[in-house]
């Protein structure tokens, strides 16, 4: 991975991994504080209800003081015993209860008999102890207890906040027994004061039942009159929407905050690493030959700068060296080829030298007799001969020297090298063994490759003199089009495969050790690659491998 | 003392005492004519003769309607045929079509006719075709469902007027306002005499006549029955829950029709584990339903029954058979036959197929509201019927209304009724 990746990711992480670490945190305290927030307000209501019914239970007490006060009952205790009941009696509660907000009222004599009742009229004449036992609670006590009312559904028994008060005339007695239902009418009383779900239960079984609440739920529960329990469904839902609020908020600013550290982390990388991958180009040119590469300085500073310097400065000492070096070796090459050069055209002037040394001796010995002329000729062919050697070792240095610029076209290898090889017909035990393989399109110049194949060819027949065998020639098109000549001559000894594309160096006796030489330098002008290996059969094999190119 | 003197002083003394008796007697004679003003305590508007159940409605019916068997005069020309003949000026078709209507009405009162066969006309008289002797058909036919238009008085917006072509002869009146007014109201415009009667409000005087109210069991309730019986005492009932005059039902026959005859206390039965539970339907308009019904539902829960309590129109109560887990609280008429009370209550327990039995066993008897009796006596206790109370109609009018009679079904008779001169 690049470096400027690294770094950058490296400060997305960072940021990542600060956003995880702060965001819980800080959610985990909010909550805390909000839900801590909750529950005061919580509290707070329940110090609400619990004063709301109380209030109820001054109610209850006020309205029954009157009502036993009151001329209406007065005459209720009056006319009480009278059989039959006068009407006035017997529904006296229920003209009673209303209008003073009771839900609750029962006129009952001292026996416990209802002489009138006003939540369940069906009462009358009966008893109804429950209720009766309230007249043995203390006097102005409100008291929780169960009361019957007859619903459509059946006879229900009720939670109800009541108390008791004796109305007595003369030696009569009579009771009157009132109060308030825990009903759903104060349950909707208490959900619109608390903004909760409110449910009265009694006995385990909810009587009423007010509001909604949506989940999240927090519970509290307010014992009443020791009759019924008020049990408060709060709503966190809002905490909840907060919560929520919240967080979103956090994790949008975490997401902007991320994104402008990625944004900030690579320009910060680049900025970094742009200098250190300036020097990587660099060393990379350099590695692949260019010398004396620069990397410019502008944009970094401190010790990147100084190591820009430094490399510059280095790259620069290392070009000279290389010149240095490629000028030595040139004139080392120069020399060898000077020394070779030399030696070649120093050979051939020994057998002149001593030709005419001989012609010289012989016309200073006698007459020129048939002897000398004989001698003459043989001398005269002798330095012909060498004349012609010398001539052919210039023309092909000057060749090598002055070797042309190829003109390159796409050709089928297979097309070029088929023409060539048919020239040549089997002789002196030598046969031509072709494997064209056809579609190896190349990009060459025609008659050079022609130069180098019969080259090839030709070294491979000289090497072949005196043997039977075959020349096989063959082409192979793949990624890269391969053309093969092998024979099946002696071979070239180990010790001068490495050397045998150098100038000058050959194994034949009338060689100039150019050939190769020339078919060397041709191939790579082609952007190939010609090397030498044992054949099959022992002999040599020379393989040329070329770029193929497509037929566009 | 001069003769002229004595025959003066006799004159003066004869015609002092005529004046004298002409004062003190001023009040019972019949002044003719005049206006009654009357409040009538009664949530009904219209009442039609198969709805006539209440006794202030069957007072506003026949206000406007004849009782059959006070139009017609019946004879028997044979054991099995019934001759009703009307007076020259009613067409008999009036009768045919009280006897359809009843006939065909899903209600108790069409197990009336179930000793008639067919009925045909004949000039002026309708005669019916009896299955056997039909006991007591001719009162059984004072049934307010038998009532045909043909009232002392009718309907002229507001006021009622003298029906002067009325088959028995005018009415003494010449109109009737009604009001309608709750209890208080109706008291109140009494002590202001702004009214002479007031019709429908509790009076102490009055006794219960033939409206009873009973409940009718489903199929399976026959546990129901002591249950009921041992926790409610019916004497309450009509005292505290029933406007006056009120009385207790024991059995199917109300006091107008039978001795009372004190029952046995009945044996409280266990309560049931688990409770069951049962709907109990009644009149949503008949306020005295519902007291009876909540008095029930107190009475019957801690036996293990638990009501739950349905208000009802009166048209779907109406012949309506108790289904399972159901019980129904009925109000209706019996007319002024034990034998036809009998018939009734047969109906309404859904026992129609031994009304030709009871029929026959009645025909043979020798006393025939004896023999009735005995049987209402025997079926009481095996029919699923419970009768709670029976009713009468309060009637209160100032002392110049005079003349105030009872028909046959207890009611107050406005078309007898004059006013005494001034």
């Amino acid at each position: 991975m690049r470096l400027r990746w690294t770094l950058a990711l490296a400060f997305v992480a960072l940021s990542v991994l600060q956003i995880a670490v702060v965001v819980p945190l800080a959610l985990r305290n909010l909550s805390s504080l909000l839900a801590g927030q909750q529950e005061a307000r919580v509290d707070q209501l329940m110090v609400t209800v619990d004063a709301e019914a109380q209030r109820l239970q001054g109610d209850v007490r006020r309205a029954m003081d009157e009502l036993a006060a009151s001329q209406a009952l007065e005459d209720v205790a009056r006319d009480a015993a009278r059989v039959p009941a006068p009407a006035h009696v017997t529904t006296a509660a229920t003209s009673l209860m209303t209008p003073r907000g009771l839900d609750v009222l029962a006129l009952v004599d001292d026996t416990g008999r209802t002489l009138s009742s006003g939540h369940l009229p069906a009462r009358l004449g009966e008893p109804d102890d429950p209720l009766f036992a309230v007249t043995k609670k203390g006097a102005r006590t409100v008291v929780g207890t169960r009361v019957e009312l007859s619903t459509a559904d059946g006879l229900v028994s009720a939670p109800a906040l009541v108390t008791a008060r004796a109305i007595d005339y003369g030696e009569r007695r009579v009771w009157a027994i009132g109060g308030v239902l825990l009903s759903e009418a104060r349950a909707k009383d208490l959900s619109r004061l608390t903004g909760a779900r409110v449910d009265i239960v009694s006995d385990g079984a909810t009587f009423a039942s007010a509001g909604t609440a949506a989940p999240p739920l927090l519970t509290r529960t307010l014992p009443v009159g020791g009759v019924a329990t008020v049990r408060l469904t709060f709503s966190q839902a809002d905490l909840v929407a907060t919560r929520s609020e919240v967080l979103r908020a956090f994790l949008g600013f975490a997401g902007v905050g991320l994104l402008l550290s990625i944004v900030l982390g690579f320009m910060v990388s680049r900025r970094i690493t742009r200098p250190v991958e300036a020097l990587t180009d660099a060393a990379q040119k350099i590695a692949s030959g260019t010398p004396g590469v620069k990397v410019e300085s502008q944009g970094a500073s401190g010790e990147l700068k100084g190591l820009i310097e430094s490399f510059n400065h280095m790259t620069g000492d290392l070009k000279d060296a290389t010149d240095k070096l490629v000028a030595s070796e040139r004139i080392a090459a120069w020399q060898e080829v000077a020394r070779r050069l030399a030696h070649e055209i120093k050979n051939p002037l020994t057998p002149i030298r001593m030709s005419l040394e001989t012609l010289l001796a012989a016309s200073s010995r006698g007459p020129l007799d048939d002897r000398f002329k004989g001698l003459f000729t043989e001398s005269a062919r002798a330095v012909l001969e060498e004349v012609d050697r010398l001539k052919r070792i210039v023309d092909e240095f000057s060749q090598f020297a002055r070797l042309p610029r190829p003109e390159l076209a796409v050709h089928d290898l297979a097309d070029v090298v088929q023409p060539v090889m048919a020239l040549y017909t089997a002789h002196d035990g030598i046969g031509f063994s072709l494997a064209l393989e056809k579609g190896g399109l190349v990009s060459i110049d025609r008659d050079q490759l022609t130069q180098v194949l019969v080259n090839l060819v030709k070294n491979a027949e000289e090497a072949m003199v005196g043997r039977a065998g075959a020349i096989h020639v063959r082409i192979k098109a793949g990624e890269r089009v391969v053309l093969e000549v092998e024979d099946e001559g002696p071979g070239i000894p180990a010790e001068l495969k490495a050397r045998l594309f150098e100038p000058y160096v050959t194994t034949k006796p009338q060689g100039t050790g150019l050939g190769l030489a020339i078919a060397l330098r041709i191939i790579q002008e082609h952007g190939g690659q010609l090397d030498v290996t044992d054949g099959q059969a022992g002999g040599a094999l020379f393989r040329i491998s070329l770029p193929r190119v497509s037929a566009r | 003392m001069r003769p002229s003197r004595v025959v003066q002083g006799l004159l003066s003394g004869i015609l002092a005492l005529v004046l004298t008796a002409g004062l003190a007697f001023a009040g019972d004679r019949a002044r003719p004519g005049g206006s009654l003003q009357v409040a009538l305590v009664s949530p009904s508007a219209a009442v039609e003769p198969l709805t006539a159940d209440a006794p202030v409605d069957a007072l506003r019916l026949l206000l406007t309607h004849q009782l059959l068997c006070r139009l017609v005069e019946p004879s028997r020309p044979s054991a099995n045929v019934l001759r009703l003949t009307t007076p020259p000026s009613v067409d008999p078709k009036l009768v045919t079509d009280a006897l359809q209507r009843v006939s065909t009405t899903a209600t108790p009162a069409r197990a009336l006719l179930s000793s008639v066969a067919s009925w045909s006309v004949n000039g002026r008289t309708v005669e019916l075709q009896l299955k056997g002797t039909a006991p007591d058909l001719e009162r059984i036919l004072c049934h307010p469902a038998f009532a045909v238009p043909l009232g002392a008085f009718r309907a002229k917006g507001p006021r009622l007027e003298a029906f002067d072509e009325q088959p028995s002869g005018r009415p003494h009146l010449d109109s009737l306002t009604l009001q309608a007014a709750d209890e208080r109201t109706a008291e109140r415009l009494f002590a202001q005499r702004r009214v002479q009667v007031v019709i429908g409000a509790a009076t102490a005087d009055d006794v219960p006549q033939l409206f009873v109210t009973a409940i009718v069991l489903g199929p399976g309730l026959a546990t129901l029955k002591p249950a009921i019986e041992s926790t409610t005492d019916r004497a309450d009932l009509a005292r505290f829950f029933v406007s006056a005059p009120a009385g207790p039902l024991p059995g199917l026959l109300p006091p107008t029709l039978a001795p009372v005859v004190p029952q046995a206390a009945m044996a409280r039965p266990a309560p049931l584990t688990p409770p069951r539970e049962l709907a109990l339907l009644f009149d949503d308009e008949a306020l005295h339903e519902r007291n009876i019904a909540q008095r029930l539902q107190v009475k019957l829960q801690p036996l293990g029954y638990r009501l739950a309590l349905k208000a009802t129109p009166r048209a779907q109560l109406r012949g309506r058979v108790a289904a399972e887990n159901e019980v129904i609280l009925q109000s209706f008429a019996l007319p002024p036959s034990p034998t036809g009370a009998l018939l009734m209550w047969l109906e309404l327990g859904g026992q129609r197929a031994r009304i030709p039995a009871v029929l026959q066993a009645l025909s043979i008897a020798p006393e025939l509201d004896t023999k009735a009796r005995e049987l209402a006596t025997q079926l009481s206790a095996e029919l699923p019927v419970i009768p709670l109370v029976t009713r009468g109609l309060g009637v209160t009018a100032t002392k110049d209304v005079q003349h105030l009679t009872r028909d046959a079904l207890g009611l107050p008779r406005l078309d007898d009724v004059f006013l005494a001169a001034e």
